[in-house]
């Protein structure tokens, strides 16, 4: 309980710090754009990888490809059909979130490293259609003039706004996925990535379970799509390429893949599907004492067959 | 709150903070007192930052461009070099006062890496000029870029997309080399009267660059009466060209012209020798197939292709030959006959005569040194140099042949070649793309009758 | 599974089949639509065709070794593509020294490479040998240290290597003679493309002896089974492993001096070859060799068909097609046409 109170005083302060950085001066417009929001947005991104691999036990190298179909849909409608910002922007994260459920759809009975390795190919997919369909992109990308004048319009000369919105929206996906698997859906998302036969006997559907999760983790990585756009005013394949797919993941990997997620959902699970799926594993792997059940939920598809 | 926040208030008290203590506060004193931003401190640096590419397709090329600038540095400034290396430093480079101070930036050559390394250069390290970046959709990123920073001074490094400047036309950026179409002048002349082609193919790699370098061998091949057959563009990264190859029309095509943007030449010849033998007669090359380092590797492959170039190289004269031993006096390991090592020399070298002309003045934004800038001229290692309205360079191109032994000599000097390319291009003819333009008879440029 | 899944399945199969049946109908009718003559579609067929093969055979080679090493261990190697990229760049320096023969060079690479893959599997993959995820991961992070460190040594230029003299050059077919224009002459094809369709059938049936005629083999072909019954029957199966790990970093590494001489060795082509090993295996399905060689197959036709026989500007999309055909079999068969939920 203790430990509890101080992760969240210390997740309190850093908020307190990260809401007055701009006006404190403590960082240098470059940072506070280039270091701030940039991390911001990429951790976005990361959330959505996090989401999946937690809760879902789906590692996904497909999230950069999700946000560039947000972002490339965001800027097309602007750049090439001339509509406002708001409209394309909206339907930038709607492309990608049916972008995202169709993947889910193609990858619902997909589990462990073939996910990761389906989820790479469309990223694949992705960043060559990019590349190589001109009327959306083409090499050379997509140039904005500027964001929205909410976030402030011409973000490289005035970057603060965007930095403000980025931390909003960060911690509003930080609200959102807390509260999300605390919802029968998450409790079930998390009973499928540790046992989905047993779930599926109990008359859950599992692969849509996983598809509109992956849904989800594309809604959230839309929105970090739009910021990139927002951040670099342009979009090319070259923003979601393989190097890029990796940082995210890298991202996710050092914040720790199974993480970020409630304290109630680990409560919750660690009482009752855990150790099930552990038991398989761990009889014929030894024992890993102390380790609970955080390595083994990324390694549990081994039984999902 | 947020406008406040984001308002000009904040940042000139942010940036008396950043600046720090008595030096920023006693400077900005003077100033008030001066009454004029000119005053600041008279020996304050230039800072110029190089970006070029050190990761992708284009890595081989970082040691030439960063030579090639230190190089026009030295040349000017009478500054000494420090080791050959590829980021060794220049000393004691000084303009009207101002010590130079280079910084150097990498990318990958791809445009969102490239907008990364501007940024940090610009907006962290805060160059006064940049320098960079070397092809051509990188150019088109940081062109747009460049509007935002109205400060800056950016001067093209060797990106030759003709967008950059024909279409982008930022304010404040410079190109003092010319553009991937026109290096490609006089190729057409040579391919339809020279080899006597009426009907020809273009092959090229999928992105602007070879779209720019096929766009000028179209127009001036078509102006004079040929014919385009086909155009085929492998994806980038592309491993085995036969499929490509095979979509040549087995008869009525008298040739091809083949663009690669970086390092495809060696893969492409090798497998166009194993189906249809030696490409020499039947191909003309972009300017960037015939590369030394292209051509080192493929030995007797690639003897006798032409391609037009934006420098003559292996050239005799003595311009040229005063320019190639500079460069292989202070940086042995480089190849002046490369036009990488050739554009960032020049561009450097425009950058210090602008600087020059203000004696170092690059107050107040630098608009002063930007209006001298746009008025540099001067007589290159490879003919004369100005700029045209759009700031971008009109300079002599050249027809060059690879000799057997893999040297070069240059068949022919075309004369002050614009970015309009005889009238063929302007702000309203589309972006050179996979079929534009299209091919039209008649009107043909002047080098070409 | 339910009946529901059964019948998408069988849709998409019979779809699948549907698809595959006309694409290979479009490209009888473009080769041989024409006519059988000089001007008709055979000749490019032929060319196609054979470059194809030559590919569809380097992917074998490569993807063998990754199956291999996937079928016993379970370690998917992310770094398998650098190990190809440094058996290319091994047999490219053995020859810029004149340190030996050509084939002596392609012998010494392969070992070279088979023995950094061992001691890479030693360090860095023994200790955490059932953990899927962290060893992909971990070999990603490698991936990207040796793809800097070639770059750092060999620089971004791109070199190749050169044939020996008895297979320099091409052999001339003979047939379907042109009197002019760019393909003058008879159809003709790189000796050594043929070399390396060779090479392939004799990996193949070097390693279908090796499954099923020796001890090492029945390991293995146990180990993909039942990895825990295995060695809980009292097999070493670390001994196992290391050889495992052995062959197919060796593999990967003659791949990489095979393909050092008809295509090239440049930077990056570590993550192409990671790319093109992982669509075969996946296609065709983890662990299994003939998977291997049909997705090898498929892969290589379909890159070399495509560019050929899209319709106009459709051509420039062709590289997506291998893409797509993986995410049409992992839709329609999760485990690839001959992998086994494991």
């Amino acid at each position: 309980m203790t430990v509890a109170w101080i992760n969240r005083g210390l997740a309190a302060a850093i908020l307190v710090f990260l809401v007055l950085v701009p006006p404190l001066h403590v960082l240098s417009e470059f940072n506070l754009s280039q270091v701030g929001t940039r991390s911001l947005w990429l951790g976005i991104a990361a959330a959505s990888v996090v989401f999946l691999a937690a809760n879902g036990g789906m590692v996904s190298l497909g999230q950069a490809a999700i946000y560039g179909v947000a972002g490339f849909t965001y800027a097309d409608l602007v750049v090439k059909v001339g509509w406002g910002h708001w409209p394309a922007i909206f339907a930038g994260m709607g492309t990608a979130i049916a972008f995202g459920l169709a993947v889910g759809l193609v990858a619902r009975r997909t589990t462990g490293i073939y996910f990761l390795m389906l989820t790479l190919a469309v990223g694949v997919i992705v960043y060559y259609f990019y590349l190589q369909v001109e009327q959306v992109s083409g090499q050379t990308g997509l140039h904005l003039d500027r964001a929205p004048a909410l976030v402030g319009g011409d973000t490289i000369s005035h970057p603060t706004r965007l930095y403000y919105a980025a931390l909003i929206l960060s911690a509003l996906v930080y609200v959102f996925i807390r509260y999300l698997v605390r919802t029968p859906f998450g409790i079930a998302l998390q009973g499928i990535r540790d046992d989905p036969v047993r779930m599926a006997s109990l008359g859950y559907n599992v692969e849509l379970h996983r598809a509109v999760a992956f849904a989800v983790g594309a809604a959230i990585a839309s929105i970090a799509g739009i910021l990139s756009v927002f951040f670099n005013l342009q979009i090319s394949p070259s923003s979601i390429d393989i190097n890029q797919t990796i940082i995210v993941l890298a991202i996710a990997v050092v914040g720790g893949l199974t993480r970020l997620r409630s304290s109630s959902s680990t409560r919750s699970r660690g009482r009752h599907t855990c150790p099930e799926s552990c038991s398989g594993r761990s009889a014929r792997s030894g024992t890993r004492p102390g380790s609970g059940c955080c390595s083994c939920s990324s390694s549990s598809p081994r039984r999902a067959g | 709150m947020l406008r406040a926040l984001a308002g000009p208030g904040a940042r000139r008290r942010r940036r008396l903070l950043a600046g720090g203590g008595i030096l920023a506060v006693a400077a900005t004193a003077v100033a008030v007192l001066a009454g004029t931003s000119a005053a600041r401190s008279a020996a304050s640096p230039i800072k110029i930052g190089i970006l070029s590419t050190c990761q992708g397709p284009f890595a081989p090329f970082y040691p030439e461009t960063t030579a090639g600038a230190r190089t026009a540095l030295i040349q000017l400034t009478g500054a000494k070099p420090k080791g050959s290396g590829a980021t060794s430093p220049v000393v004691g480079a000084k303009i009207g006062g101002h010590p130079i101070q280079l910084v150097y930036g990498c990318s990958n050559a791809q445009p969102d890496n490239a907008l990364k390394e501007a940024r940090r250069l610009v907006e962290q390290v805060k160059v006064n000029i940049l320098l960079g970046p070397l092809s051509g959709d990188e150019g088109i990123a940081i062109s747009n870029y460049s509007k935002k920073q109205p400060g800056t001074t950016f001067v093209n490094g060797t990106s030759a997309a003709q967008d950059t400047t024909l279409h982008v036309r930022s304010p404040n950026f410079f190109r003092f080399t010319t553009d991937g179409a026109q290096w490609m002048a006089g190729l057409g002349t040579y391919a339809y009267k020279t080899l006597g082609w009426k009907n020809a193919v273009v092959i090229g790699d999928d992105y602007s660059f070879p779209y720019t370098q096929a766009a000028g061998f179209v127009a001036e091949f078509c102006s004079l009466g040929g014919n385009i057959t086909k155009r085929i563009w492998p994806p980038l990264g592309t491993k085995d060209y036969s499929g490509f190859i095979t979509q040549i029309p087995k008869s009525g095509v008298d040739g091809f012209m083949m663009a690669v943007g970086g390092t495809g030449t060696v893969a492409f010849v090798k497998d166009f020798s194993g189906l249809a033998g030696n490409v020499s007669k039947k191909m003309v090359g972009g300017s960037v197939t015939i590369d030394p380092t292209a051509v080192s590797a493929l030995g007797d492959r690639l003897d006798g292709v032409v391609a037009g170039e934006p420098i003559p190289a292996g050239a005799t004269g003595a311009a040229w030959q005063k320019y190639a031993k500079a460069i292989t006096k202070y940086y042995p390991k480089v190849s002046p006959n490369s036009l990488f090592t050739a554009g960032y020399y020049d561009e450097m070298w425009g950058i210090v005569l602008g600087l020059k002309k203000v004696n170092g003045d690059i107050s107040g934004g630098g608009k002063k040194f930007r209006a001298a800038l746009a008025k540099v001229a001067w007589s290159s290692p490879h003919g004369p140099v100005k700029l045209d309205a759009n700031r971008n360079a009109i300079a002599d191109n050249f027809i060059v042949q690879v000799t057997s032994g893999g040297g070069f000599k240059t068949l022919r000097d075309i004369k002050n070649v614009d970015q309009t390319f005889g009238g063929h291009f302007s702000p309203s003819t589309p972006a050179p793309g996979r079929n534009s333009p299209a091919c039209v008879h008649g009107n043909a440029p002047s080098w070409a009758k | 599974m339910t009946w529901r899944v059964r019948i998408a399945d069988s849709a998409g199969a019979a779809a699948g089949l549907l698809v595959l049946a006309f694409a290979l109908a479009w490209v009888g009718y473009k080769a041989f639509g024409a006519g059988f003559g000089v001007n008709g579609g055979v000749p490019d067929w032929i060319r196609v065709t054979l470059s194809g093969l030559t590919l569809a055979g380097l992917y074998f080679v490569i993807a063998s070794g990754f199956t291999l090493i996937f079928g016993l261990m379970r370690v998917v190697n992310m770094a398998h593509g650098s190990l190809y990229l440094l058996g290319a760049y091994a047999a490219f320096e053995f020859q810029q020294h004149q340190f030996v023969s050509w084939g002596w060079g392609v012998v010494l690479s392969t070992l070279l490479v088979g023995f950094f893959g061992a001691v890479m599997h030693q360090l860095f993959l023994r200790w955490n040998q059932g953990q899927e995820l962290r060893q992909a991961l971990i070999t990603i992070a490698l991936a990207f240290i040796f793809g800097d460190q070639m770059l750092a040594y060999f620089g971004g230029a791109q070199h190749y290597v050169r044939p020996p003299d008895a297979l320099e050059g091409n052999a001339d077919l003979g047939i379907f003679c042109n009197t002019g224009g760019i393909f003058a002459g008879c159809l003709t094809f790189p000796w050594f493309r043929f070399v390396a369709i060779g090479a392939a059938v004799v990996v193949a049936l070097g390693l279908v002896v090796v499954l099923k005629k020796t001890r090492f083999g029945m390991i293995v072909r146990g180990g993909v089974d039942d990895g825990a019954m295995v060695s809980a029957l009292g097999v070493n199966i670390q001994a196992a492993n290391a050889l495992a790990f052995f062959i197919g970093s060796a593999l990967a590494g003659l791949g990489g001096a095979l393909a050092g001489v008809f295509l090239v060795i440049a930077p990056g082509e570590d993550a192409d070859f990671l790319l093109k090993a992982l669509v075969v295996v996946i296609v065709g399905g983890m662990g299994s060799l003939g998977g291997a060689a049909l997705g090898a197959l498929a892969l290589g036709m379909i890159e070399t068909w495509a560019p050929q026989y899209l319709p106009g500007a459709w051509s420039n999309y062709s590289i997506l097609l291998t893409f797509l055909l993986l995410v049409f079999v992992l839709s329609v068969r999760p485990f690839g046409l001959f992998g086994r939920a494991t």
